[in-house]
Order: structure tokens, then sequence, then C-alpha cells
């Protein structure tokens, strides 16, 4: 169906196809001749008769006189038409009815566009009429619409409307003539068209060009809004990435230090690449068109830019080709006319080159401007690498990071420490702790043997006289004396009375009493609860946690300002954490002292243990005072017995926890004194504060917490005795006065412990309750073995310190003890628990100049 | 810090269970027995020597009386989240 | 931040992180945040029969919220720091 002014049928594909050949002829139509076609005859000629009828007979308005009216209306010429019947009407219509455009569609009669497809004669009169009127006026629509028409369709209604006056002449009388005239008429019509198109072709193109510049202003706005996003998300995600990795952040810093382009953070990146190729694809061809700089940083948005881009160079492209002389078809253009168009088109085109050279010298001044749109500035990198270093470094990085930079700054200083330690180099400061203790074994080694030494050689020089006549051969003669000597019983669950206790004054039945575990402390009240206790306990680690703070915080010795204000905020806090130990103050006769109720829970006991360093001399050594004045207070005192059981149990476990932590945090590291304090004289009379109450002293001493006390004491005591060496190598020697005190003090220790030898082995209580020499016996005394350890080291150390008739005491003492040991041992199969009951035994013969190997051999069965 | 006897914050009763054995129990009818070294505003804590012991509940069918089990886990070192924990307790005071 | 701290130090670590749907997974700590996310690389999950869909998984993130505990290695701790630390961190209102 024909729609207005489209023409739907099959001949228009002729035509178009003819367009699109750029012929230079323009093709003769020879409808109504003859020969044209045999179809002609096929007409039907007939069938006429009724035509008024059909289509009225009346007079023909101007409803339907399209081209007429709209041609009048426009260029104000009257509707001529030689020779056309009703013409005469039309003219006076057509003036009437002028402009509206909307009238001129209403005008359209879609039987005349269909008619003119048609070379025949048998279009009707009105059809004539109108395509008449439009033949005059063949571009009007153009003129009119130039938008709205595309130029392929100008061609079809202009060519339709002379097609069509065509078939209206063909109607009239002067047909040959019309043909020529036709012709020539067609030629105007279409040079009139190619102007036409040309001046569209301009509109067209600047509107383009305006349409062009309003789409780049708006890529503009786009990009820079783009830029700003693109930044802004930048700046997101460094700071992201910085918080999750600082180092990446140092890294990215120390890359724009040496000039190199910051990267994005590295999701960015393939993306980059990406869109870079297609662009510059894009760029190539397009080298003379002024193209709109491409942000580098092209995802998402970007590809939308992208695309309006190529829609534009595309239009660029094709307004490109055409200027370059794509051919139009030119239908019979006369050659001056022809010059006319092409001076016209050239002028144009000079116009456009203009323009287009305008628009391309802002684009460049654009584009330089915008040359180094995102790339980071300067004061860009300054900005992040400013945010970045913010991140690593805060003012106070032990507020919120302090596990984590102390951790570091521990671990270096520990494998600094280790790489000395391989390379040899000396150990600085003072030889502290299991150091100390080493040293201290090593040195009383190498004292055993100096003495072991001299014992024999004074053997021998002694061997002629008979002053002790009962000691020479002493072992290997079992004198059933020493058996009468002591029967006593060893162990006793009833409590002391005091009978027995004048018949054995220093034999503490009642020993039993101070293993039980719930034992009554007294009518004084405890000074706070065990809560409170906890609490001045952490109140005491805030303190000592603002004191390792001060002390990272050193200012220079030079700063004296700061230096004395810096040692004043010291005193002033080790000031508040004595006191707050409660060693020293009023009235402290509460059970258990305050002191020995703060270091009773574990967390008490390691906090001593950190104080090594903070507390003076004078402050241990009254600490040491409460410590052994009130021992029977301390919790690892008072619950020993539990050692005494062979089950393991948690409570046992805590307890040796405990226990472990006392000795070790509490007395070797928290009391530790200075070279200074330790003297013979100070040990001397904490040995004595410790056997003031001797029934105190009793019941301690055979616990291990208690028993180990006094052998620290012991130990340094016995080393100061012995001197020191001094810088050079020289032997230095204790004070004479102290020495004798301290052999005094020695003689009174030996006499207190001589009958509770026996008892302290925690084996020989133990294993009291079993049958004696039975098997059961010997399983247990197995794991009792373990207990026994203490006891015989302390043993070895207190015998080297004795006098020879010293000496023989003690073995008479302990002879069951030690027989009854070795017998054990040759009862079991070689192995670790015999080797173990050997070594504990020799380590107090050894002590004494003898072997158990010596037993050993001499008697091959131990009698019981 | 306020003066013994009154009043104290939840935390600082934590804060006297530090380096001590404590007893939390946790949802899902967990409980852990270990010793409080960290902790923080969360309930987040970091405890040593962890005994986890878990109730579970067999499924049974209707009528008969359902049996709980208990599974114990050792565990040396354990961080635990916050949101799990509905209370932490120091454990029985000798 | 304290537990932030003490998992920035141990990086490069081996921990089990066990989820609050009884998955197990036990890998090398790669990076943690401030919500406590970790990331985990060559994970290996421990109860993974019940849990078919890891099979292929070798590098994972995990939430911090679904976490209901991490086991840590205890010789990598500072048991004195990190009582230190939480003491800091309660702001010494004790």
């Amino acid at each position: 169906m024909s729609f207005f002014g489209f023409e739907t049928s099959v001949p228009r594909d002729d035509k178009d196809s003819k367009q699109a050949y750029a012929e230079e002829d323009i093709a003769v139509y020879t409808w109504g001749d003859a020969s044209y076609d045999a179809l002609g005859s096929a007409l039907e000629e007939t069938g006429d008769d009724l035509n008024d009828e059909t289509f009225g007979g009346g007079p023909v308005g101007k409803d339907f006189d399209f081209s007429g009216a709209t041609n009048a209306a426009l260029t104000n010429q009257p509707n001529v038409q030689p020779s056309k019947p009703y013409q005469s009407d039309l003219a006076p219509k057509t003036q009437q009815n002028t402009s509206s455009t909307n009238d001129l569609w209403k005008n359209v009669d879609p039987s005349s566009a269909f008619s003119k497809q048609v070379p025949t004669e048998h279009i009707t009169n009105p059809v004539h009429q109108t395509s008449a009127a439009q033949r005059t006026a063949p571009s009007v629509f153009a003129q009119i619409n130039p938008s709205v028409n595309p130029q392929a369709d100008y061609n079809i209604t202009n060519l339709s409307s002379a097609t069509a006056a065509l078939s209206l002449d063909g109607h009239n009388e002067a047909r040959p003539r019309t043909m020529a005239e036709i012709e020539a008429e067609m030629h105007a019509a279409l040079r009139e068209q190619q102007q036409q198109q040309l001046i569209s072709q301009q509109r067209e193109r600047e509107r383009m060009q305006i349409e062009q510049q309003l789409l780049m202003q708006q890529q503009q706005r786009m990009m820079e809004e783009e830029q700003l996003r693109m930044e802004m998300e930048k700046r997101r995600l460094y700071e992201q990435q910085a918080l999750q990795d600082p180092l990446w952040a140092i890294r990215q810093a120390m890359m724009q230090e040496n000039g190199m382009s910051v990267q994005g953070p590295s999701d960015l990146r393939p993306s980059l690449s990406a869109n870079v190729s297609p662009m510059t694809q894009n760029r190539h061809p397009m080298s003379q068109i002024p193209h709109q700089p491409h942000p580098p940083h092209n995802h998402g948005a970007g590809n939308q830019q992208a695309l309006v881009n190529e829609l534009l160079l595309h239009h660029q492209r094709q307004q490109m080709l055409e200027q370059q002389g794509h051919p139009r078809p030119n239908y019979d253009i006369s050659i001056e006319s022809q010059d006319a168009m092409a001076a016209d088109a050239r002028r144009r085109m000079q116009e456009a080159e203009m323009m287009e050279a305008r628009h391309r010298r802002r684009m460049a001044k654009i584009q330089s401007m915008a040359r180094y749109n995102d790339i980071m500035t300067q004061s860009d990198k300054d900005f992040i690498t400013r945010v970045q270093v913010a991140q690593l470094v805060t003012s106070d990085p032990y507020a919120d990071d302090f596990y984590a930079q102390v951790y570091a700054s521990i671990r270096q200083q520990r494998i600094a420490s280790e790489n000395q330690v391989l390379k040899g180099a000396p150990r600085q400061g003072g030889q502290r702790g299991p150091h100390r203790r080493e040293n201290a074994i090593q040195r009383m080694q190498a004292h055993v043997e100096r003495i072991v030494s001299h014992m024999k050689s004074r053997e021998q020089s002694k061997e002629a006289s008979s002053h002790n006549p009962g000691l020479q051969n002493v072992l290997g003669k079992t004198s059933g004396r020493s058996y009468k000597a002591a029967p006593r019983q060893l162990l006793q669950v009833a409590t002391a009375s005091p009978d027995s206790r004048a018949h054995h004054p220093v034999k503490e039945h009642d020993s039993v009493k101070s293993l039980d575990s719930h034992v009554h402390h007294g009518d004084l009240p405890p000074p706070f609860s065990p809560t409170e206790g906890l609490m001045i306990i952490e109140r005491l680690f805030n303190n000592i946690l603002e004191i390792e703070q001060l002390r990272r915080n050193k200012p220079l010795a030079e700063d004296e300002a700061r230096m004395s204000t810096w040692k004043q905020s010291l005193d002033e806090l080790l000031d508040t954490i004595w006191q707050g130990l409660r060693v020293v103050g009023p009235l402290y006769e509460t059970n258990p002292h305050p002191f020995i109720a703060l270091i009773a829970p574990m967390k008490g006991k390691r906090f001593i243990g950190r104080l090594g360093r903070d507390l003076t001399d004078e402050q241990k050594l009254m600490t040491l005072g409460v410590i052994v004045n009130r021992i029977e207070q301390l919790d690892v005192i008072r619950g020993a017995a539990i050692l005494d059981s062979v089950e393991d149990s948690p409570a046992r476990r805590m307890f040796e926890r405990q226990a472990g932590a006392f000795q070790e945090n509490v007395i070797n590291q928290g009391l530790h004194l200075s070279p200074s304090a330790r003297t013979l004289k100070t040990y001397t009379a904490l040995i004595e504060l410790m056997i003031e109450n001797l029934s105190t002293f009793s019941r301690v001493v055979i616990t291990r917490p208690g028993l180990t006390l006094l052998e620290h004491f012991f130990a340094e005591a016995s080393l100061l005795k012995h001197g020191l060496q001094g810088p050079e190598g020289e032997h230095i020697a204790a004070p004479a006065e102290d020495v004798a005190k301290w052999s005094n003090l020695y003689d009174r220790v030996f006499e207190h412990l001589l009958p509770l030898w026996n008892i302290m082995f925690p084996s020989t209580r133990i294993l009291a309750a079993f049958p004696p020499n039975s098997l059961e016996a010997v399983q247990v005394s197995v794991v009792t073995d373990g207990f026994d350890l203490h006891v015989w080291r302390f043993l070895a150390g207190f015998a080297l310190e004795g006098t020879l008739e010293q000496h023989s005491r003690l073995v008479t003492q302990l002879r069951a003890k030690v027989m009854g040991t070795l017998r054990m041992a040759q009862a079991l199969e070689e192995g670790k628990a015999k080797a173990r009951k050997i070594r504990n035994v020799d380590l107090f013969l050894n002590a004494l100049g003898l072997s158990s190997t010596q037993i050993l051999e001499a008697t091959p069965q131990i009698p019981i | 810090m306020q003066v013994s006897g009154e009043i104290q914050e939840p935390f600082d009763l934590i804060r006297l269970s530090l380096s001590e054995r404590v007893m939390v129990k946790l949802r899902g009818d967990r409980q852990l027995s270990g010793v409080l070294h960290a902790y923080d505003g969360h309930m987040n804590m970091i405890l040593s020597d962890v005994e986890e012991t878990v109730m579970i509940v067999d499924p049974v069918p209707e009528g008969v009386k359902p049996s709980i089990r208990v599974a114990k886990r050792q565990i040396e070192m354990l961080y635990v989240r916050g949101d799990g924990v509905i209370l932490v307790s120091p454990p029985q005071r000798e | 931040m304290l537990i932030f701290s003490v998992f920035k130090t141990l990086t490069d670590h081996t921990v089990t992180v066990e989820l609050k749907n009884d998955l197990c997974i036990t890998g090398v700590l790669k990076s943690v945040d401030q919500y406590l996310n970790i990331r985990l690389d060559a994970i290996k999950v421990e109860n993974a029969e019940q849990h078919p869909h890891m099979m292929a998984v070798k590098n994972c993130f995990i939430r911090g919220s679904v976490i209901r505990y991490v086991q840590l290695p205890a010789s990598a701790m500072d048991i004195q720091l990190l009582e230190d630390a939480t003491r800091r961190e309660s702001g010494k209102k004790i």
C-alpha cells in the first residue's frame, strides 16, 4: 500500500538500483510509445461509461490539489497548468490554501502516489492534475521539512512526480513535444534537487557539527565526572590497600620517589591495557579528524564514552567519505550549472573545512590542557603518601598496636642476642639466674674435687694418728649400735603430745601437722579477701607497665630538665609499687601478712619476678626478711603436703607450678640481690632467721619449697665463704669474722638438721605406709626417688662444708637410708630406676669422698 | 580504680582473672576451661591449656529419654570469638 | 585492636580455624584485617568427608563473624606480653 509520500510498490526498487549505479544519463521513459511494450494493447479501454457515475460528474474541487496548493503557498506562484482541464479551478483554490503544513499533509491523496507508479494512460484526471501540480513544485516538501524526508525519498517523490507529469502529459494532445519538455523539466527538477541536496547536506553537516559539539561538551562533562570518580575510587582503594598491607604502600611511595608513575591497585591494570588498544586502533584512521582525549582509566562507564566516540567518528567518517566525492547520482545536469554547483560545493566545502579546522584547533587546545588530566600530579602523590605514612606512623605506636610492636622488637633482640651467642661475644651485664646457677654448680664441683683431694691427703697424713678409730673403715662394717642409737618411729599420724615432744625434743612427730593442708591460721583475720588481693595485684601491674613505658621513653642524658622530670616520675612509680606491696607498713600482724597474701596467687609471684631491677637491695632484704619471718604463712609451705602424694592430679600439678614459680620468680628473679648486697653476712643473717624458731624450722625444712629456700641461702653463703674471684683473677677472701660467724652457724644448723634427715626424704615418709622391703615398696620407691632428689642434693652441698667429725655423724645418721636405697637398687634390674637410685646416693657419698661402688662391691647382697 | 568493696565494672572482674584459670560458657552447649591470657571489649579471648567440653544430644525417637554425650578436646592455645561467649567465671577457689 | 595486633604477628604461621558451622580449616594465615577477617592459604579441611564442597579450594577468605575458634601455635605467642597488652587495652580503668 502506499503511504504518504512513501512508495512501497515494486518499480521504486528499479529506481533505487538505478540511483546506485551513479548514472549520469537520465533514463528516457517511453511511456505511451506503442513500441514500449505489447501490453499497451492489453489494456481495457472499455467500461468508461459509468465513470461519471462512479466518480461524480460535478466540478472537481480543490480538496485534493496538494502540490498546486503548496506550491502556490510557498513560491507565491499561481498554479499555471497549461491546457489542463479544471486547472483554472485549481489556481484560486491553491491560493487560498496557504502555508499550513498540516493542510498539505492532509491533502495528500494516497491514490495519487499509487497512480504515479503506473506508466499507463489509465490514470484519471484528478490524479493527473495533482501530479501536474506536484510537477511544478517538486521540492516543496523538501524545503518545508528538510530533516524529515531522507534524500532517497526526495528522488523518489520528485521522480515520481516527474513520471506522473509525464503520464499526465501523455494524456494530453501534445504528446511528442511533452517528452522533450518533460525531459527538460526533469533535468531542471533534478538540478534543483541536487542543489537542495547540497544545501541540505551542508545544513546536515552543520547540524552534525553542532550536535558533535554538544556531544563533545557532554562527553567532556562525562569525562570530567569520570575522572573525579576515578580519583575518588583510586584514593579509596589506596587507603584500603594501605590499611591491609602497609608494605605495599611503602613500596608505592618508594616507587614514586624513583620516578615511576604510580600504579593503581593491581586490579585496575588489566582494564587499562584492554582499553588502550581499541582506542589506539580507532585513532589511526581518524588522524584527520580531531579526536577527543580518551581517559586512560576506562572501565564500565568509559565504554559508553567509547561507544559515543565511535558513533561520532563513524559519522565523521561518512561525511569525510562523502566529501571526498562519493559519487552522487547526478541526473543530467548541464555543464554551466554543474560548474556553478561545483563552485558552490567547493565554497561550502571550504567553509566546512574552516569550521573543521577551527574545531580541530579547539580540540587540540582542550587536549593539551587535558593531557595530564588523569595522571597524578605531584601534589596528588604527596597527598597519598601522607595518608599512607600517617597510617603507619601514629603518634603512639604502642597505643593500638602494642603487642605487635613489642613482639617484633623482642624478636629482634632475641635474634641479635642469638647471633652474639653464636659469635661468642661476651655476655654483657651480670650473669643472672640459670647462668649463675650453672656457674655455681661448676664451681662447686671443682671445689668438691679440691676438698676431696685435700681430705685424702689429710687422711694419709693422719694415718698414723688414732684420733678417730671409729672412723676408720667406717663403711663396710655394720655395727648394730647405729640401729639402737635411733629407735624412732618414722611416721606418727597422731598429733604430738607434750610427752612425746619432751622425749624427743628434736624429732618432730607433729611434723605431720604441718603437712595437713588446712592449717588453722590463728585468730587474726586476713588483711584482704582473695578478690581484693587480685585487684591490688592488677593495680600494681598497671604501675609496672607504666614504668616499662617510661623506660622506653627515656630522654637523653644531656637533656637535663626532662631527665629530672623523668627520674621523678620513675621514682614516684617505684614508690607506689613499694607501698602497694605492703611489705612494711602499719601494724601488720594479720595472718597472713599482706605481702605473703599478695604473692599467694600465681599472678602475684610472676609480678614479683618482674621487679628484679626495680627494687633496691634494702627493699629486697626487707622482703626476704618478711618471707622468712612468716614462712609458714606461705601458700607453698602450707600446702606442701600434696607433694607427698604419689598420684598425679591437677591440684598437685598446680602446686608444683606454684612452688616452682615461688623459687624462680620470687627468690631467684624478683629478690635477686646485687653483688654489693650479696655478702656472707647477709646470708648468715637470713639463715639465722630461719632457725630462730626451731619447731617452725623443722616443719619448714621437711617441705620441698622450704628446703629449697634453705639450700639457696646456703649455696650462696658457702660460695661467698670460699671467696670470690676478683677482676684480675685474684682470690678475694671473705672477711674473717664473717667466716667465723658462718662456721658457728653451720654447726648449729648441723645439729638441728641431724635428726631430721631421715624424715626429710619424702620417700621415707611415703614408704612408711607400705610393708618394708616388700615388692610394693620397691615399686613405689621408683617414683619417690624423684622426690628425694632435692634432699640428696642439699645433703651433698651441706656435707661439703662440714668437718670430718660431722661427716661421720652424718654417715651414721644416714647409713640406713643409704644402705636401704642401695639394697633396693640391687634388687632392681639394670635400668633407669636403678641408675637413679645409685646416682642419688652418690651425690651424698661423693661429697664425703666415698662412692657407692665401694659399698656395692663390698657387700654384694646388702642385708636387711 | 574504685576502692575495693564498691561495685566494679564487669570487665574489671574479668581482669582479675587474667593469668588465672577460668571457665567460659559458650553458645552451642560448649564449655571451655583454660588460662586466660588476653581479652578485649568484645569478649574475644585468648586462652591456653584449654579443655573444651561439648554436650551432644543424640536424636532419639519419641518417647525415649534423650541421652547426653560429652565430647572433650584439649587445645594448647586458643582464640575464642566474643560473640559466642555467654559467661566467664573463675573456677572454684580453694 | 589487641586481637588484630596478635594476629598480625601470626602471619605465615599455620593455624586451624573452626567456623560456627563446625567446619575446621587448617591453613597458613596470610593476612588479617581490623574485622578479624582472615585469609588462609594452602588450606586443608579437617573433617573433609562432612564438607565435600571444599575439595577444590586452595585458598580462602573467611569472614570474621563466622569464626568460632582459631587454634594458635603456642610457640609463637609471648604470654606475658599478651597479658600486658590486655592490661593496657582495658584502659587502665582498674
